[in-house]
Formats: C-alpha cells, structure tokens, sequence
C-alpha cells in the first residue's frame, strides 16, 4: 500500500517544488499568506490557467498551440466591439467564443488534413489572428463599461474568484474528459503512438482536431476573463501567452512526449500554475522588477526539465543495479 | 475432410506498378491447422496476407472463409470476419499499459458513457490467464520485453475471437526460449480449432512446428509439403529454384594469424568479466539467447556504452575507448543488430551511407566528391548492390542490398577487426549467401571478424571458433570441430557441459 | 544488375533535384507579378531597400538553417539578437576602442550563448524546444534589465560603427554584402564541407551517425554555436542601423527566421536544408510586406498576408519535398 501511493504521489513532483516555493514565500514577506493576498494570487493565474488546460491537451499529442495568445485577444475585441454595438452580453460572449472554436478548427485541419507540423499551423493561425485583431480596432483597444462583464473578472465566491473556480472546474471536467472518456483517452493514444490508433480504426484525424477546437475553445474563455480583468479588447493583448502557458504545462510535469494516461495531466498543469503564480506573487511582493520573474521563469523550466532528466538517468542506473542483484539470486 | 476447411484462396493475383507480383496463387486452411509459408523477399507472401487480412484488395480471384465467399476492403473488415494478423512491427502503444493496449479503440462502456476501467481490467487479466501468460496488466508497454511485447499483441488479436490468425515472423527478435514459449501458445490456439498461418525465414521452427509449409516464388505458388515430408533443402531448393543449400559450409583454408584483439574482465551494467581473444583472419562467432549480453558486449568493445571495469588490448596496446570515433581510429567496425535505426541514414543515398565513416578519415575539411563517388561506385560494383545508381534514396533497396551498403562503408576503411550483429536477419536467401562470400574474402585478407548470430547453423557453418554468453556471462568457447547446436544451446542457456565417455 | 551511368550524370540528378530549389521559381514568380503593379518595385533603391530589411532576418535564418538541419530547434535566437544589439549599444560605440568593444563583446556573448544551448542540447541531451523556450526568457529578462525598461540609444557614433549597418561598399550597402557572403559561405561549407555532411548525417539519423563515429553532441553544439554567432552578427547591425533600440528588443524574429527557413524548404525533421534557399525565403517575405506598404495596404493585412504565406510555403515544403512511402 506505501510503496504504491508513494509511487503516485511522486508523479507530481512539481508539488514539492511549490511546496517550497510557498514555504519560502511565507518566510520573506508576512503579506503573502493574507486573504487578500491570496485572493489576488487566485485571481492573477485564473485566464492564463484556463488557457494552460487546453494547451495541456495539446501537448499531450505532441504539438503545441502558438495561436492562443491571438485567440485571447480576438475574443476580448469582439466581444467588445458587440457590446459597443449594443448588443447583449450573452451573445457577445457566444460570437467571441466562436472566433475560438473557428481557429481551433482551422488549426485541426491544418494539422491533420494538410500536414503541416503544430509550429508552423499555429504560427501562422496566430498571424492571421493578429491580422485581423488590428484591422477591425483600428491598431487601437476598444473599451466598453459593462456591469455584468466586469462582475465576471472581479467578483467571488468568498475568498474564491469566480475566475479561478472557473479554472479549476474546467481541470477538473478536462481531466475526466480525457481519464474517462473513449474521445478524450485517444488523446493519449495519439500522443503515445498515432499509427496503432490508426490501425484500430480509430479517427485519430478527429482526435487531434477536437484537442485543437477544444484549446481554441478554452483560449477563447481565457480571453474572455482577460479582457474583462482589463476592462478593456486590445490587439496587443497577451502576446506571450502561449509560451508562458507551455512553460506552465512543463514545470507542472507533462512533456511533449512521453506522457502516461495514468496520470492526471491536469493536475500536473495546475500545479505549473500555482508554480508560476506564486514565483510573480513572491517577486512583487518583495518589489522585485517584473524582469527578474522573466528570467526566473527562463531558469526554472530549464532546471526542471535538467533535473528531471537527470533523475531519469539515475533512477534508471538505480533499477539496473536492483534488476541485476535480483537476477543473480534466481534464475527464470 | 471438408469440414475442416477453414479458407480457401483461389487464383490470386495481384500486380503493382505493372510488376505481377502475384500470379494465381493458391492457398488454403484447415481448422486447427499450422499452415507456414515460406519464400524469399519478394515471393509473394506478404501481399498474399495482407490481401487475406484486408490491407490490400486482390485483382483477381476468390477467397472463401467457412465455405463462404468474402471481399476484405479494410483490416477492420477482415478482423470482424475473423482473420487478424499480427506484423513484425509491433501496433502496440509504449506508454499505455497492457490492457489498454489490448483494449485500444474498443474499450467497453459504463451505463453513463465512461470508459468501464473496471472491465477492461478485469477482462485483460482473464484473457492472459487463459494463455498462462503472467504479466501484470498494469504494466505500460515500454517496461516490458519484446517477448512479452509481443505476446500482448497476440493476446490482443485474440481477444477479437479470429478464426484465422496470421504471424509475420513472429520469432525475429525472441530468443529461442521464448521461442519455445510462443509455441506453447501456439498449440493451446491449435487446440481451439483456430487455423494459423506462419511467415517465417527460420525454416528450422517452422519444420518443428508446421503441419504443412507451402511455397512460394516470384509470385507463383510452387509447392507444398506435408508435415512427414518437410526437408529443409528441397524446401530451400524450391525457394530459390537452385539446388544448392543455403548455407555454404566455409572452406577453412588459411589458419587465424596473429592476436589482433584482446578484451580482459570487461565489465559494465549489463555484462561481467568478458574475456576472449580475437586472431586476424578468424571468424568469432557469438552466440546465446536474447539479452545474453552479445550486442552489449560489443557496444562496450565499440565504445557506445560505458565500461567500468576491464582492459580492450588492440595489437598489444591497451586502448580506452570512450567512443566509436576512438573504436574506429583503432581500426574497429560495427555493423549494429537494427539495421534501420541504428546503421541505415534512410532518407540519404547510398552514396552518403557507404561515405558515412571514412569522410572522417580524411584530415582535409573539404570533402572530395570525386574520391567518394569512387569509392561508392567500386564498392557497389564488388558487392553487387542492387540500386539503379548510388544516388538512389536507400530505403528504396531491398534488405539485403542496404546491409550490403552498410558492410561497404566498413569495408572502405579497411578495418581490422570487424563486428557483425546479427548482419543477416531479413535477408533473402540469396543476399545471405552473398555477404557469405564477402566475409570469407575478407577473412582471407587477414580481417578479423567477430559474428553474433541467433541462427545456430549459421554460426555453424562460418565460425573458426565460437563464443557462447548467458545473462551477461561467458559460458564457454568451442572450437568449430567440436561445436554442436546441442553443445550451444546447453551453454547458452547457462549449463555446462558434462564430458561424457562415449562409446564409439 | 549494371549501374546506369546515365543515373549518376550530374546533369540528370541536378534535373531530378531542381524541386528542391523550388523557392527560386516562386520568386521569381513574384518579382514578375509586382513589377507588373509597380514600376518602382524593379528600382534599385528599392531593391536595396528590401535587401537591407531582409539582413537582420537573414542573417539569423542563415544560422537556425544549421540548428533546424541538425533536428534541433532554437526559440532564443531573436532574443540573443536583442540583447546583443542593446549591448552593442550600450557599450557607446564614441571612440576606437569602444567600437572594437561594441563590435567583439556582442559576438562574444552570442557565442556563448549558443555553447550553452548547445551544451544543453547535445550534451546534456535535453529537448531543444523547451531549453531554448526557458533560454528566451531568461535572455529577454536580462536584456530588459540592462535597459531597465527604456529605450537605449546613441545619436553619434565613430564612422566605423555607422558604416557596419549604413555604408556602401562598391555602392552595394556593407550590410547586404555581409549577408550574401555569410550565406555563400554557410552554404559552402554545408556542401562541400566535411562538418556540413556531418549536420546532415546527425540531424538525419543521431544513432547511425554515431555508430559513424561522428561525434553527435558535438555537431549539435557547433550549429548552436554559430547561430549564437549569427543571431549577434545580425544584432550588431541592426544596432548600427537604427541607432535606438526598444527596451525588449529580439522579440518575434526568430519566428520569422524559422518561418523564412521553412519557406525555403529545410524540414522540421532535419537531414535536409539549404542556406541559399533560407535566404530566398526571408527575401520573399520582406518582399511582400515591403510590396504591401508600397501600396499603403495597412499592417493588419500585412499581418495576415505573413500568415498565408507560412502556410503556404509549408505546404510547398511538404510537397516538393515529400517523403515518399
């Protein structure tokens, strides 16, 4: 029994690295641990936390998604330029969630039906994006005062932002969606080994289709909770998001390849997350300029992705040595 | 009699690109029955089965199963009419686990939609109980050997209930313990009434386990024996149209020179305290089950893997080789098991692949295309490789050719001691017998040549002397006047031979 | 089976090759259709113009040319030009000494940047992506550092420093000439070179290249180094040139160098590419942008004219150079 839920707990490693990071946060600065401090913690990794989910999904078939940080920005403009344009918010969301969806398609198809490697779909999606972005705001952001949005990005459940619960429903739902589901365990089989999903007569041109639409689609919310944070659709918005959120998949654990189906890959995209959230509180707080986080943020998914790489090497020499001992004891 | 007439295959054609590779072939199967099939690369056999299992769709002629007429026009088609086959490559997930592999693409449902973990788990146990196959379902794919792999993906075919199982070259990468394994398998699914067909090269399995062995050749149906009536050389002799056996007892004129290598207590992760010694001219072969430690051996001669303990001596020199730029400084070549993924550049020409290593022999840092288009061109002129021209992309080229491309590119820097792993798996016949002639000439030139082979007659046959490994161990060495396949085998599986007096 | 000489012949593989080299067509194809709209697009102040947009994505793509042949990936070299420029910038080029510093210290640092990514990447054989994702990040944060956030500039410099991103050299700008010699170069020694086979071999096949005895992490380290190089060539010039320089300056052009590269044919998969066909594809897109601005087509379609062109240029790559089953 201990050695088994040893063995799991350690899949999500990165726990310890946020655990130390709280720890030491703690330590430096008294504010850190105040409601109110952790409220605005909870409140700054929500957008970029939803984001990460779908991007989860799409690391998980090998490929990651440039386009989201356009997809962001998009979406707050549309729904801006709607509600400028009278119309009621409800719908506004639903065509600035739209132009998610469509650019999730659209790098699906890119992807599956042309062949095109992720980097260069996305890339290009996001430049489209962009494109559009500043054409139709005229290089300029487009502001709007409306009650009900502004109430999405501040308001809260408690100490809880509604934000956050948002995100972490989202996890949750997305980790089902791929732990139990047959649609979302192909996802698995597409990142392990496409060609056997092939073979089993499984759509794997869908699967990776829906995982795109699906990050798209997440992206689109993100925007949404963005733009209404800042009050504001612009088409400079979010320019780094997606790197940001790919470093955030990382630190938490998953990798482009290789990825076990019995983990719970959110779990691990939430704690990069928490990672990244904490490291910026932790800095602000101590006044730190925000380019120190940056590098920081550099280090960090270096060193993970080293250390990680290097345990591999010598838990692997470990399990050699114990596979011989063992072997010379009893043969067969 | 008829009843147990599983498939019938009637008239069979099949022309690719204009070339006819199939040409009314016939073939049948009864239930409960081993049914090999055998031939050279080329002969047909492939597409006849993946004609059988839906993976391709005939020109010509009928296939009736259970004396029904039926038309594949997908694997899957042909797996929900009861014939699966399992491939060399193994269609298995690495990071899965066993029975979601088993399970991949069809996994049962709950009442609300969710994937039944529960079954699926409980289902894969019962169905490697059934087989007496122990291994834990929750193992994921890449902990596991490529025996067991390979199991699993029997297993899973299994699972879909065929009447027909297919195996293409199902014991390639096993050794023959695990050989002997599968067999059980094989007769428990022959007890269940379910026809196989076996694609083999090793003609020796097939004669201990077919019931009959049908014949193949240049797309023609040529013959087929009965279980009483399986010879190996008119099996041979029916494949290759020719009379002589494949293998060519070696004709052992000059006697080994002097030492050219010496390894002492060479030790790391995988093997310990290897000693032997190499002479000029000699063929050492290596034999041994899989993972006995043969190919970590030379990786470690080679310089791929580390070594922690233990001396290389090259020409009386002791030597530390770190790396394989060091091995071939010192005059070492290595030919490696996967040939594909680990010698071949399969993208590039042949050119590019033979020119591969003596491009760093050279201390110019300008490459001389003249001088490499020559030595391509002579050594594919001597070594008969068949390529239109030596710019042709090498993964186009037949097996035997690409191992040809690759002993040519050791050959060009003219080494010492030259190392072979398992050079002539899935080669044709006639290739084999080709690389043959090319190490014996090179033998007589005084290269030293070391020989790892699963194929006991071929060691055999070629070797002066012959190293038997087990679970990383030297278990003994055999001259090739006393070496025997009984002798070998007793070693390799980590016995000793008793001296017996025996009676003349 | 007899060899066909007729098969070896130069002239029938440099025949069956020509789809490899498919950019050339398709510039001239555009060069065609926008004189056909522009009488000013053929003049040679113009021409100079793109040539000299082109440099500073040139120049990098010409190195990440090398790192994407070698199957690897740099995200860091746009930032690494960025902080090379500030730094050249910063080291007020006034005097003769502080020229040589301006000019020596900024190629000192791309180098050395690029033996840690190559130290990352081939000996410690961690993944090119993410490492040099991480390296971008922590390049950016320190060049903002250095900036502190504001704009770095410098009105006057010593002639020599203005010359490097302004002069003219037999009346062809220096920083073009810098730009076709470099990839002349590149291109040779990828050619005929022993250590451009070399780039081929690992970025085709890592395990049969070292069982070639070619040492793989080295290869991989060199290639990272030179785009290091490269990416600092490019800084220094483009310091030279604008003179003003934004605080997170690098930003996106590595982007644009692996978009020009793909353009021009190199695969993602490594094994294969072409220095001169890179050049070709930066030329083509600043072509089309500059092309765009000539007709006052606002930014925003630029943008999305860019987009299209990826696109599409993959899709070519794929093509022309498709791996038959």
């Amino acid at each position: 029994m201990k050695p088994k839920s040893l063995k799991n707990f350690l899949q999500y490693k990165s726990f310890i690295l946020l655990a130390m990071l709280i720890f030491l946060a703690s330590l430096l600065d008294k504010t850190f641990t105040t409601s109110a401090n952790i409220t605005n913690i909870l409140q700054q990794i929500a957008s970029n936390g939803i984001v990460s989910v779908g991007m989860t999904l799409v690391i998980l078939t090998g490929g990651f998604d440039m386009s989201v940080g356009s997809t962001m920005a998009l979406t707050g403009i549309v729904i801006m330029l709607m509600l400028k344009a009278g119309s009621n918010l409800f719908l506004a969301i639903l065509c600035g969630v739209f132009v998610g969806v469509l650019t999730g398609l659209a790098n699906g198809l890119l992807i599956s039906k042309v062949k095109l490697s992720p980097f260069i779909a996305t890339l290009a999606t996001s430049t489209l994006s962009r494109g559009i972005s500043f054409g139709v705001t005229n290089h300029r952001p487009v502001s709007v005062w409306n009650e009900t949005f502004y109430q999405l990005a501040t308001g809260s459940i408690g100490l809880i932002p509604i934000s956050f619960l948002l995100f972490i429903v989202l996890a949750i739902l997305t980790q089902i969606f791929i732990s139990r589901t047959k649609l979302g365990h192909n996802i698995y089989i597409y990142g392990s080994n496409k060609e056997v999903g092939y073979a089993a007569g499984l759509n794997m041109d869908r699967t990776l289709i829906l995982t795109y639409t699906i990050s798209g689609f997440l992206a689109s919310i993100g925007g949404l909770f963005l733009s209404s944070k800042l009050g504001t659709g612009s088409p400079v918005m979010a320019e780094d998001v997606a790197l940001v959120c790919t470093t955030a998949v990382i630190i938490g654990g998953n990798r482009f390849h290789g990825n076990i189906s019995s983990v719970k890959s959110m779990l691990r995209t939430v704690i990069g997350i928490f990672i990244l959230g904490v490291l910026n509180n932790m800095l602000n707080l101590l006044g730190t300029m925000s380019y120190i986080q940056i590098i920081i943020r550099g280090l960090l998914v270096i060193i993970v992705i080293a250390v990680d790489s290097g345990v591999k090497e010598i838990r692997s020499t470990l399990v050699e040595r114990i596979k011989l001992f063992f072997r010379r004891k009893d043969f067969e | 009699m008829d009843n147990d007439t599983l498939l019938v295959m009637n008239d069979i054609e099949k022309t690719f690109f204009g070339v006819k590779v199939l040409d009314k072939v016939n073939f049948d199967l009864k239930a409960g029955e081993i049914h090999a099939l055998v031939g050279e690369n080329g002969a047909g056999k492939s597409t006849l089965m993946k004609i059988l299992s839906g993976s391709y769709q005939s020109d010509s002629g009928k296939i009736f199963i259970d004396g029904k007429q039926v038309h594949f026009k997908s694997p899957a088609n042909a797996l929900e009419n009861g014939v699966g086959i399992v491939h060399q490559e193994l269609m298995l997930a690495p990071h899965l686990n066993v029975a979601e592999n088993i399970f991949l693409g069809r996994e049962p449902k709950t009442k609300i939609g969710t994937i039944d973990w529960h079954q699926i788990y409980e289902k894969s146990k019962v169905l490697l109980e059934e087989l007496n196959i122990r291994i834990d379902v929750k193992m994921r794919i890449e902990e596991l050997t490529v025996a067991k792999r390979q199991l699993i993906e029997i297993v899973k075919i299994l699972s879909l209930n065929p009447k027909i199982l297919i195996l293409d070259e199902p014991t390639s990468s096993l050794s023959d313990v695990d050989i002997n394994l599968l067999f059980e398998k094989i007769k428990v699914l022959k007890s269940r009434r379910i026809g196989i067909i076996y694609i083999s090269h090793k003609l020796n399995e097939i004669k201990s386990i077919a019931d009959r062995v049908t014949v193949l050749r240049d797309g023609k149906y040529i013959e087929t024996f009965l279980k009483h009536q399986i010879d190996i050389d008119q099996i041979i002799n029916r494949m290759v149209g020719r009379k002589d056996s494949a293998i060519i007892k070696r004709d052992r004129k000059s006697l080994p020179g002097e030492r050219i290598l010496e390894v002492r207590n060479l030790t790391n992760r995988k093997i310990r305290n290897i000693s032997f010694s190499l002479n000029k001219g000699e063929i050492l072969g290596f034999a041994g089950l899989n993972g006995a430690g043969r190919s970590e051996t030379m990786r470690a001669l080679f310089g791929i893997d580390p070594i922690e303990k233990g001396t290389i001596i090259i020409r009386g020199i002791n030597c530390k080789i770190s790396h394989p730029n060091r091995a071939i400084l010192e005059g070492i070549g290595f030919a490696p098991e996967d040939r594909r993924e680990q010698a071949l550049f399969l993208e590039k020409d042949v050119l590019t692949n033979i020119t591969s290593v003596v491009l760093g022999k050279s201390s110019k840092l300008v490459r001389s295309l003249k001088n490499e288009r020559n030595i391509a061109t002579n050594f594919t002129e001597k070594l008969n490789i068949q390529t239109p021209s030596i710019f042709q992309i090498i993964k186009r080229l037949s097996g035997g050719n690409q191992q040809k491309a690759v002993i040519s590119r050791w050959l060009s820097i003219n080494p010492d001691i030259l190392i072979l792993d398992e050079p002539t798996r899935g080669i044709d016949v006639g290739a084999k017998r080709e690389i043959y002639e090319i190490l014996s000439s090179m033998v007589e030139k005084g290269v030293a040549v070391i020989f790892i082979s699963e194929e006991m007659s071929e060691l055999l046959a070629l070797a002066d002397r012959i190293i038997v490994m087990h679970e990383g161990k030297i278990m003994g060495e055999l001259t090739y006047q006393e070496a025997t396949q009984e002798k070998i085998m007793i070693l390799a599986t980590g016995n000793h031979i008793v001296e017996r007096n025996e009676n003349i | 089976m007899k060899i066909s000489r007729f098969q070896d012949n130069l002239i029938y593989r440099i025949i069956k090759n020509i789809k490899d080299y498919y950019i050339w067509f398709f510039l001239v194809g555009i060069v065609t259709l926008i004189s056909l709209f522009s009488d000013v697009f053929l003049q040679s102040s113009n021409i100079f113009n793109i040539l000299r947009e082109t440099v500073v994505v040139g120049i990098i793509a010409i190195g990440m040319t090398y790192v994407l042949i070698a199957h690897c990936f740099d995200l860091s070299a746009g930032a690494i030009m960025g902080l090379c420029a500030v730094i050249s910038i910063c080291l007020k080029p006034v005097n003769t000494m502080s020229t040589v510093l301006s000019v020596v210290i900024p190629i000192l640092i791309g180098t050395f940047i690029g033996l840690v990514n190559g130290f990352l990447v081939g000996y410690l054989r961690l993944n090119g992506f993410i490492v040099t994702l991480g390296m971008q990040f922590l390049i950016l944060g320190t060049t903002l550092l250095i900036t502190g956030g504001n704009q770095v500039f410098i009105y006057k410099t010593t002639d020599a420093y203005f010359f490097l991103g302004n002069g003219k050299l037999f009346g062809i700008p220096f920083s073009i000439i810098v730009l076709i010699l470099l990839c002349i170069i590149a291109q040779l020694v990828l050619s005929f070179t022993r250590f451009g086979q070399y780039l081929k071999l690992v970025g085709e096949n890592e395990k049969s290249a070292t069982l070639s005895g070619i040492k793989v992490p080295r290869v991989i380290n060199q290639s990272y180094i030179f785009l290091g190089i490269c990416a600092a060539i490019s800084g220094i010039i483009l310091a030279s040139w604008v003179r003003q320089l934004d605080p997170g300056s690098g930003v996106g052009y590595e982007f644009s160098a692996i978009t020009a590269t793909i353009l021009g044919g190199t695969s993602l998969l490594g094994g294969k590419g072409n220095v001169l066909n890179s050049f070709i594809g930066a030329l083509i897109i600043v072509m089309i942008t500059n092309t765009m601005m000539l007709f006052n087509i606002p930014y925003n379609y630029q943008l999305m004219v860019e987009g299209l062109i990826l696109i599409i240029g993959a899709i070519l790559g794929n093509y022309y150079g498709k791996k038959n089953k």
